[in-house]
């Protein structure tokens, strides 16, 4: 009995322990979450004044209050995305650094590999095709009858030189 | 010349034209997202400080122009005749929005230049402006009586712009607006 209540005890104990220890760690935590909320959506959001800037990156005034605007949307609730949302559904999808997957941005996303595909295809037929017999004349075929006469002129008219210098 | 030839040339044609093209684009001309949208909500202070708070739903009603300016706006000067001009008009109800400025300067700027202002919101956090998807100064909101967005231009008004682009869609507001 004494054992079971000792347990209980120290159950208490700990679990009360680790409530207040949560709850010491919560409140001060909560600045230090928005402020890196913040920072890590304003990374992700285009300043629309200097444009090649995010807002975290860019000191124009309107960048500025962007990032307030940011920070009070975090404080409100929002979460990371329902804020991105926000500044988009005022200033465009321009305004996200990342541009998003959809229908008009499907030649942006898919355009360089599109190339790379399209010269792997060219490359290997081209590979493929040289291989094959095209008909015209190879380096290693025997010699026509007309080809062994020239070169056997060749080799005379050539001996016959060398034997008069 | 054989079809092979013409590959190089093609593709480096196409690729020209679309550099062209690029090139010739305006890259601070973003399209808003709000075009045919509610004036977005917001409340700010209006620029006479004793007066009430200067609202969107203030925005409702009738043909307005919004016109987003500032003392420190070099821009908004090169306009500024033209609204001048346009405060002839007596049906155009011409609004500015006095964006990241002081009260102070403001002032001065428009006892300088003129005031062709119906009522001024004063916006020094850039909360009307962010709510706006404004991008810069001068800017120009045409919203129609039932309180959406019809129109934004970005850039001074000139002759031309006005003539060509903000009167008539102002026009066929007004002629939508008239009953039949």
């Amino acid at each position: 009995m004494i054992r079971f209540a000792s347990l209980t005890i120290l159950i208490v104990l700990l679990s009360s322990g680790l409530a207040s220890s949560q709850d010491s760690v919560a409140a001060p935590a909560d600045e230090s979450v928005i402020a890196e909320r913040t920072e890590a959506i304003s990374e992700t959001l285009r300043c629309v004044v200097c444009q090649n800037q995010s807002i975290a990156d860019s000191n124009a005034p309107l960048a500025q209050d962007m990032r307030r605007l940011v920070e009070a949307r975090v404080r409100a609730g929002d979460t990371d995305a329902e804020v991105r949302e926000y500044v988009r559904s005022r200033y465009g999808d321009f305004v996200l650094m990342r541009p998003p997957f959809q229908l008009n941005t499907v030649l942006l996303w898919f355009g360089p590999l599109m190339i790379v595909a399209l010269l792997l295809v060219w490359y290997l037929s081209r590979l493929f095709s040289s291989a094959k017999d095209t008909g015209e004349p190879r380096d290693d075929a025997p010699l026509t009858d007309e080809e062994r006469a020239a070169l056997d002129a060749l080799k005379s008219a050539r001996t016959s030189n060398g034997a008069s210098s | 010349m054989s079809m092979k030839a013409v590959i190089p040339l093609g593709l480096f044609l196409v690729l020209a034209g679309l550099f062209g093209i690029g090139l010739t684009l305006n890259p601070s001309q973003l399209d808003s997202e709000l075009i045919d949208q509610p004036v977005p909500s917001f409340e700010i202070e209006d620029f006479d400080a004793s007066a009430p708070a200067f609202r969107s739903e203030d925005l409702v009603g009738r043909t307005t122009l919004l016109n987003v300016f500032g003392s420190w706006c070099v821009a908004c000067l090169v306009e500024h005749p033209k609204l001048m001009e346009l405060t002839r008009d007596d049906s155009l109800y011409i609004v500015g929005l006095n964006w990241r400025d002081t009260r102070e300067k403001a002032s001065n700027w428009l006892d300088r230049h003129g005031d062709p202002y119906d009522r001024i919101g004063f916006d020094e956090f850039s909360f009307a402006a962010i709510e706006m998807g404004v991008t810069g100064a001068p800017e120009t909101f045409i919203i129609d009586p039932e309180g959406r967005i019809r129109y934004k231009h970005t850039g001074p008004i000139t002759d031309e712009v006005w003539a060509e682009t903000l009167a008539p869609i102002i026009r066929k507001i007004n002629a939508e607006a008239a009953p039949s």
